[in-house]
């Protein structure tokens, strides 16, 4: 007979489980500290990092520096240098912010289904180990990774406060944000890691849901205020209820709005310095309101994680026609065992030429049919609260979703391109694959059109955001045009380079990490360090405006936010004749048209070079025999 | 139809295949084995031209792997130790997946895939998603795959690894039809007692360096000592003074390499005879000159498992 352990026992066992030492620091973190610690690539990537930090901090410096120079007299310049460090810390808070939101899914998206794939989970699911113990010790270590980081710019922030002029709780807003959003992210790509098959899929969707997040919660409170405001409470609810109309607080604080957003919360910060006012408390809300998401993801990824224990002790996942069938047999008493390949089958199709592009083409964007109607109710859902909350002749209507969806496009691309051959390499089908007789350029090629096709969603979103925009009259229709044009580009250019990642690294979660790194640095980082060498060389010349912005309009996101104003401005003035801003001055649409073209074919070639490349060095990075 | 010579595979410091020589005639079955990290699989891969080797050659159907891998990849049929599969296809549609890799004409794959299920007996799991399968059939599966190009050289990298005793019988029952067809196999596995069964001639790796290849016949004859005999003494209450007297005579006899009471078998002694000593009927007769009386006289056959501890040292890189 067994005996129940007493309940003081139970509880003490269950509060050992909380004790911080074993929940967060327990083998599993020294293991991946470990691991860590070991990977070149890491400290490349922090040196990396200070680099840009010091390269940003310069520019910065100097470029203010040099602004005052012209002052004559000493006390002014001195009294102008007052007005150097709010535009440093603003920079660091900046790049620090950007830096750790973009890593902390890139760090986590792997770390549990990368497990799975190593066939290393059962074994760690066997261990006393619990499953909120595996998904904090997992998180700590990446974050361990991230705090790192952040403390890398710390000096820089703390040290420039000699100049005067910053508060010492506007780097603390500015730091706290950054790490709490750094803790929602690493959080929700451990929900997702638990939850999808491949790192980089959970990366992308943890992408989408910060992204959420960040613009689309911001959207959702302004649209309930609109609602609730003008419409509801006050004309109809009184109307029809009288003294029995309830006075509730409908409307949600502009302070709430704000902080539900950690991008628009550090924006209240930046801006809060740039005109020397005190730093209000929303950063404080925000941060909060970061680290609930974080506990709740954490939450979810052990029950996930549960989840994923039992299938792997053999239950397998029936669909509810299966469990219908099962639970029908056994009330009749004929079911017997359950046999998973009986359960888990389907009727064969016939698979076309060539077998590797057939298959990579049918590869899906969800791991599910129900993943992509949820997707798209979640799509429909932003989009009627966008249209309920602005105006349709508003700019906003089109310039965050644009904004938003172009980096999203960017994001997919640098993330899903990469894992092709990878994926192939962890679950080891690539050796099988090799030894047929499938040539390179057939392989590298499938895998590239594949990726290109598994890309279909965020663009053809976005599209049809617009098509709705351009069918209500307040927008050109050349602007779908520039749009497909605007995304071809960098989805070829992502393509190409993520073949060749993932064909030159083992890891896909490597692979997408280099593959966004080098999208951010080409679109991002190098234009803006460009720009302001330029400005400091050529001396704010008209020259350097005309370098700078041209470097500047390279970026697929700038060039989507032209072509969207351009087509949208004033349309009903403007149906025949309307510009697009531009490096010196504007462009009609034929040459903006050209432009685009010029730019993705750009974009497209580099892309296609690269697959190229991979081609040419198949046989060295896979080790085949030509 | 595979010819080695002088192969020698490094990773960095590790020399994982080191002057290696094989030679394995159309139609054999060789067995490949080796301690684990002992250099089977590097071997392999190299064969299947998916590692380029650093000194020595290779040739398969007299072609090198060096520069004819493509006609190599017609010829040769690998199956890794371990296999990876496409989660998201059927049975047919993986099977379908590597015709056409391998370029069948789209006419002749629906027959040849037919066959190739009715030959591994998984007709009946055709539309069964992959992933679903247990580890015998997903075997069963990978043997499948090798087939589909009908190639003449089969190379099974511990094909039986993992599988239930009845699983493992069907395998080997399909390695030995897999002979009849005419197809060259190179197999390693761990299970020694199989592969004595199966194969006409072993190859025996150790540390990356070939310790011995030929037939089973010689294997047997490279252990050290002849042949073995147990005898079971009839139970007597003076069995403990009278094992130490037999095993005093016997040991006196110049042809007899040991002997030695068995730890696990109470009277029972262990008998070990010189090389080349093939008549054991001496022993009765030294028996009862040391006093004991025959219970039972069991001849012990020399196994692949002794060939193989005896020709390595049990070292592994």
């Amino acid at each position: 007979m067994s005996e129940r352990a007493p309940e003081s026992s139970r509880a003490v066992a269950f509060l050992r489980h909380l004790d911080p030492a074993t929940l967060f620091f327990g083998p599993i973190f020294q293991k991946d500290m470990r691991i860590a610690g070991r990977k070149l690539g890491v400290y490349i990537g922090r040196s990396l990092y200070a680099l840009i930090l010091a390269v940003v901090l310069a520019l910065t410096f100097y470029g203010v520096w040099s602004e005052h120079l012209q002052t004559q007299s000493n006390s002014a310049r001195i009294q102008a240098m007052q007005g150097v460090a709010p535009v440093i810390v603003v920079s660091v808070l900046w790049v620090q912010f950007v830096a750790l939101t973009l890593l902390a899914p890139v760090l986590t998206g792997g770390a549990i289904c990368e497990e799975r794939r190593a066939q290393t989970l059962p074994a760690l699911l066997t261990t006393p180990l619990s499953p909120l113990q595996i998904v904090c010790s997992k998180g700590a270590s990446r974050l361990a990774q991230l705090v790192i980081i952040a403390l890398l710019s710390l000096p820089v922030l703390l040290g420039v406060r000699v100049f005067g002029g910053v508060r010492a709780e506007t780097i603390i807003a500015g730091a706290a944000l950054s790490l709490s959003t750094a803790i929602m992210g690493a959080s929700l790509g451990l929900w997702f890691s638990a939850r999808a098959a491949r790192g980089t899929t959970a990366t992308l969707i943890t992408f989408c849901v910060l992204a959420l997040i960040m613009a689309g919660l911001p959207l959702l409170g302004l649209a309930f205020n609109f609602m609730f405001q003008e419409h509801f409470p006050g004309a109809y609810l009184s109307d029809v209820l009288g003294d029995w109309a309830p006075n509730w607080p409908l409307e949600i604080p502009e302070s709430v709005i704000e902080g539900s957003s950690p991008v628009v919360a550090l924006f209240m910060v930046s801006a809060g310095l740039d005109r020397g006012m005190p730093v209000t408390n929303i950063w404080l809300g925000s941060t909060i309101w970061a680290l609930v998401i974080s506990l709740l993801s954490i939450v979810l990824a052990s029950v996930s994680l549960r989840g994923v224990m039992r299938r792997s002790l053999g239950a397998p996942r029936l669909t509810r026609r299966q469990k219908r069938k099962l639970r029908r047999e056994r009330a009749s008493g004929t079911a017997t065992t359950i046999d998973p390949s009986q359960l888990r089958s389907r009727r064969s199709r016939t698979v076309g030429d060539p077998s590797v592009l057939w298959r990579e083409i049918r590869q899906s964007l969800f791991p599910s049919r129900t993943m992509l109607v949820v997707s798209v109710l979640a799509v429909l859902a932003i989009e009627g609260v966008m249209f309920l909350s602005l105006d349709t002749d508003e700019s906003g209507l089109v310039f965050i979703p644009v904004i938003v969806g172009t980096i999203l496009v960017l994001l997919q691309g640098a993330l899903l391109s990469s894992s092709g051959f990878s994926a192939e390499r962890e679950t080891r089908t690539l050796d099988v694959l090799l030894t047929s007789r499938v040539s390179p350029f057939q392989l590298v090629a499938s895998k590239m059109l594949g990726s290109i096709r598994r890309q279909w969603f965020i663009p053809t979103v976005l599209l049809a955001h617009m098509l709705v925009i351009v069918l209500l009259k307040e927008s050109h229709p050349i602007v779908l045009l520039h749009l497909a044009i605007v995304f071809i580009g960098p989805i070829v250019f992502l393509s190409g380079t993520g073949v060749f990642f993932g064909l030159r690294f083992r890891k896909s979660i490597t692979a997408s990490a280099l593959n966004l790194g080098g999208a951010l640095a080409i679109w991002l980082v190098i234009p803006v360090a460009i720009m302001l060498a330029l400005e400091l060389v050529l001396n704010n010349s008209d020259l350097s405006d005309t370098f700078g912005y041209a470097v500047f309009f390279t970026s697929p996101v700038i060039q989507g936010g032209v072509s969207v104003e351009g087509a949208h401005d004033e349309f009903a003035e403007k149906l025949r004749d309307f510009d697009y801003h531009f490096i010196n001055g504007d462009l009609r649409p034929v040459g903006w048209t050209v432009f685009t073209i010029a730019s993705a074919t750009v974009q497209s070639l580099i892309g296609l070079a690269f697959a190229w490349l991979a081609i040419l060095r198949f046989e060295k990075h896979t080790g085949r025999t030509p | 139809m595979i010819e080695i010579s002088r192969l020698t595979k490094r990773f960095g410091d590790l020399t994982a295949v080191d002057d290696l020589s094989i030679s394995i005639g159309a139609g054999e079955i060789f067995g490949f084995i080796g301690p684990n990290g002992a250099g089977k699989s590097t071997t392999m891969k190299v064969l299947a031209c998916l590692l380029k080797p650093d000194q020595g050659a290779a040739t398969v159907d007299g072609l090198s792997v060096q520069g004819d891998g493509d006609a190599i990849r017609q010829r040769i049929g690998y199956m890794p130790d371990f296999i990876g599969y496409y989660d998201d296809l059927t049975v047919d549609e993986y099977l379908q997946f590597f015709a056409s890799a391998f370029r069948l004409p789209r006419r002749k794959r629906r027959s040849v895939v037919d066959g190739v299920l009715e030959l591994t007996d998984l007709t009946e799991k055709r539309d069964a998603m992959v992933v679903s399968l247990s580890r015998g059939m997903s075997q069963r599966l990978g043997v499948a795959r090798v087939l589909i190009h009908d190639p003449k050289v089969l190379l099974l990298d511990e094909p039986a690894s993992g599988l239930d005793p009845r699983a493992r019988i069907e395998m080997r029952s399909l390695l030995s039809e897999l002979a009849r067809m005419g197809k060259t196999l190179m197999v390693s596995s761990h299970i020694l007692s199989e592969l004595a069964e199966m194969c006409s001639s072993i190859g025996i790796i150790e540390r990356g360096k070939l310790v011995f290849a030929g037939s089973i016949d010689d294997a047997y004859a490279r252990v050290k000592g002849g042949e073995r005999v147990l005898i079971r003494l009839e139970s007597s209450e003076h069995l403990e003074r009278i094992i130490p007297s037999v095993i005093s005579v016997l040991s006196a006899d110049e042809r007899v390499a040991s002997a030695e009471a068995d730890a696990d078998k109470p009277g029972a002694i262990r008998v070990t005879l010189e090389s080349g000593e093939h008549g054991h009927h001496f022993l009765i007769e030294r028996v009862i000159e040391g006093g004991g009386r025959i219970g039972a006289f069991e001849p012990q056959g020399v196994n692949l498992e002794d060939a193989f501890l005896s020709l390595t040292k049990g070292a592994v890189q």
